[in-house]
């Protein structure tokens, strides 16, 4: 069993209009963690906990082996990081950042600093004032990179960004993990990069973590069914199945739990299978939303 | 490895705020020179001189400590391997450090004038250093309720609550028997309501620099 | 080292079958030969820029079907004789084309509705997948 990079148990933290609740996630060293939710899920706050930014109320967080937030000094010497709504020094130039850099971080790589500068396009006399929104991020890219840290956390490295923008922070975050030692955890909103370059998914909505586990099986349990009812029938939502939208004789059953015997359950009833799809993050991440805010809100009335 | 980190924010911030120092420098050095030329310019150069000071109380904590919020790079230096307490250090040491520099040269410029200029008592001396030090009291309160609440709006709160206080504080002085007396006389006076007033400003400073490291170890949420 | 790898990404089958696919497809050549090593499970991912876990498991999927080999701490090769695997599923593709064959006549479809009813279901994997 590996170490693990990053590990949260029950870990809660309260806000007067936001509680997160009970979050466990476990990212194993050498893997890379993409954390999807919707706006106002949680992501940025876990984030912050994980980097002893925020300090939880209750719960127990290690990071690198480290207790969070009283070892956040020594684990952040191993730890790079970038958020959405971090700012550089805008009258500063990136080649003074750099230098603040490497004047800190003794494993701060030269070589690869200046081949990050020709890949990304970015000019170091430049200052960061004179940046756009793509070169500022990748500028903060750069100086997390370039240390070679053991664990890189990013919240939205790719939002915002044109295609080929995003096309070389995807490059350059699987090139990092040539190294197998290296380990990213990333929240973002864009599920095709998610989808790709993951090796587990964590899914938070509403403060909570709905899914956690590695991208192949997660994806494998997803399937859309269409199917043709007999007439006058409308098909249940068997167990796997979150959802049954049927319109007369056409339906659309949506699992989450999907298994080749569930086709079988539903011609049981009468039902032609027409076809089973997989389906895109994107569709899950909606689908899974939607089902979990329905799954509590009937919670909250029971209760 | 510790090391580096501090020393390195310290020089950022010389670099970054270089404004901040030399406005209370030229300001100063202004109102020296225009108190030399005596007579009713002399009495705007006391005030240009106090001015200057009292406005590099203000401009420092806010480009210094309040910017890092407003700019949104406090992420980027938390997520530099050091802790709130250190941050919070750095960030006094910095924002007195370049605070302390042109005031002690001030004072020191102030000093001579009143102790080698003609016609000027020596008795003004005890009055003048206890103005000064009033200022860097101010100064202190502003840094340290900007380091512990990084908020604009309370700042501007410190910032009158400080200026009136000055007010009060001339007042105390300025009404004070003894004090007159003393501001006449050829030999610097140190009567007991200057003393206690300059002792009870340092003893202020010492306590709000303490209480601010107190404050900021017991944050939780430090973003 | 860059072996031409391209995932499409309106390609809507799973990432891993792409890689599967093409794996085949260079071995079916000739490009890749027996007994060759191939990229490493990491290497592979980095150059596609995909995840470790989605190489990994078309790896997986093609050592269960004798197409390739790993050896820990060496890595991968093709196996000596990865034709097998792939005439093993020409052969399931046979039985269950006979098979389609055989319960048509038995439905009573005429082959001219057999052929329809494929390039139906050809049709609808252009368009979406058929698990």
């Amino acid at each position: 069993m590996t170490d693990l990079a990053v590990s949260f148990r029950g870990v809660g933290k309260k806000y007067r209009y936001f509680t997160l609740d009970k979050i466990d996630l476990s990212l194993p060293q050498g893997q890379i963690m993409g954390l999807i939710g919707p706006n106002g899920a949680g992501k940025s706050t876990t984030i912050r906990i994980l980097m002893g930014l925020v300090h939880q109320d209750s719960g127990e967080v290690r990071v690198l082996g480290r207790q969070m937030p009283g070892g956040q000094v020594a684990a952040k010497w191993d730890i790079g990081f970038a958020s959405e709504d971090m700012r550089l020094y805008d009258s500063m130039t990136l080649d003074w950042h750099m230098s603040f850099m490497r004047s800190i971080y003794p494993s701060w790589d030269e070589s690869y600093a200046q081949v990050l500068l020709k890949r990304f396009g970015i000019k170091r006399e430049q200052k960061l004032r004179g940046f756009s929104h793509g070169q500022r991020v990748k500028s903060a890219l750069l100086l997390v990179l370039a240390r070679r840290p053991r664990l890189i956390v990013l919240d939205e490295p790719t939002t915002g960004l044109d295609p080929v923008a995003r096309h070389e922070i995807l490059r350059e975050l699987t090139s990092a993990m040539a190294d197998e030692s290296r380990t990213i955890l990333f929240s973002s909103h864009n599920t095709q990069d998610v989808e790709q370059i993951s090796d587990r998914i964590t899914f938070i909505d509403r403060g909570r973590i709905i899914d956690s586990m590695d991208k192949e099986t997660y994806l494998d349990r997803w399937r859309r069914l269409r199917l043709e009812a007999p007439a006058g029938i409308q098909l249940p939502a068997l167990p796997g199945i979150i959802d049954v939208k049927q319109t007369g004789r056409l339906a659309v059953a949506t699992a989450n739990a999907f298994e080749p015997e569930l086709a079988q359950a539903y011609e049981r009833t009468g039902a032609r299978v027409q076809q089973i799809e997989s389906m895109t993050l994107e569709e899950i991440f909606v689908a899974n939303v939607e089902h979990s805010r329905f799954e509590q809100s009937t919670e909250e009335v029971a209760a | 490895m510790n090391g580096t980190i501090i020393p390195q924010l310290i020089l950022k911030d010389l670099r970054l705020n270089r404004t901040a120092v030399i406005v209370p420098l030229g300001g100063g050095a202004l109102g020296i020179g225009m108190f030399m030329r005596g007579g009713l310019v002399a009495v705007f150069g006391i005030i240009t001189f106090f001015t200057a000071m009292i406005l590099s109380a203000s401009m420092l904590p806010t480009q210094c400590l309040l910017g890092e919020r407003k700019h949104q790079t406090l992420a980027f230096l938390m997520s530099l391997p050091l802790s709130s307490i250190q941050y919070t250090m750095a960030k006094m040491v910095t924002a007195l450090g370049m605070f302390l520099g042109p005031w002690l040269m001030l004072v020191i410029a102030g000093m001579w004038i009143i102790l080698s200029r003609a016609g000027v008592p020596h008795g003004l001396l005890p009055l003048f250093l206890t103005l000064c030090v009033l200022v860097l009291a101010g100064m202190c309160v502003v840094t340290c309720v900007d380091l512990v609440s990084e908020s604009e709006g309370i700042h501007g709160i410190a910032m009158v609550a400080v200026n009136v206080s000055y007010g009060l504080a001339w007042t105390l002085i300025a009404t004070s028997a003894n004090v007159r007396a003393g501001i006449e006389s050829p030999v610097p006076v140190w009567d007991s309501t200057i003393l206690s007033v300059l002792g009870g400003e340092l003893a202020f400073i010492a306590v709000l620099l303490g209480l601010t490291l107190f404050l900021q170890a017991r944050k939780k949420d430090f973003i | 080292m860059d072996e031409g790898f391209i995932i499409s990404q309106s390609d809507k089958r799973p990432i891993y079958l792409q890689i599967m696919e093409q794996i085949k497809q260079r071995i079916a050549v000739g490009d890749w030969t027996e007994g060759q090593l191939i990229p490493s499970i990491r290497q592979l991912a980095v150059d596609l820029q995909v995840s470790v876990i989605t190489v990994k498991r078309a790896y997986l999927e093609l050592e269960r079907e004798g197409v390739i080999v790993t050896q820990q701490g060496i890595g991968s090769r093709v196996s000596s004789n990865p034709g097998l695997g792939m005439r093993l599923q020409e052969q399931e593709l046979q039985q269950h084309l006979e098979q389609a064959i055989r319960i048509s006549a038995l439905l009573g479809i005429r082959p001219e509705q057999l052929e329809g009813r494929l390039r139906e279901a050809l049709d609808k994997i252009a368009t979406k997948e058929l698990v």
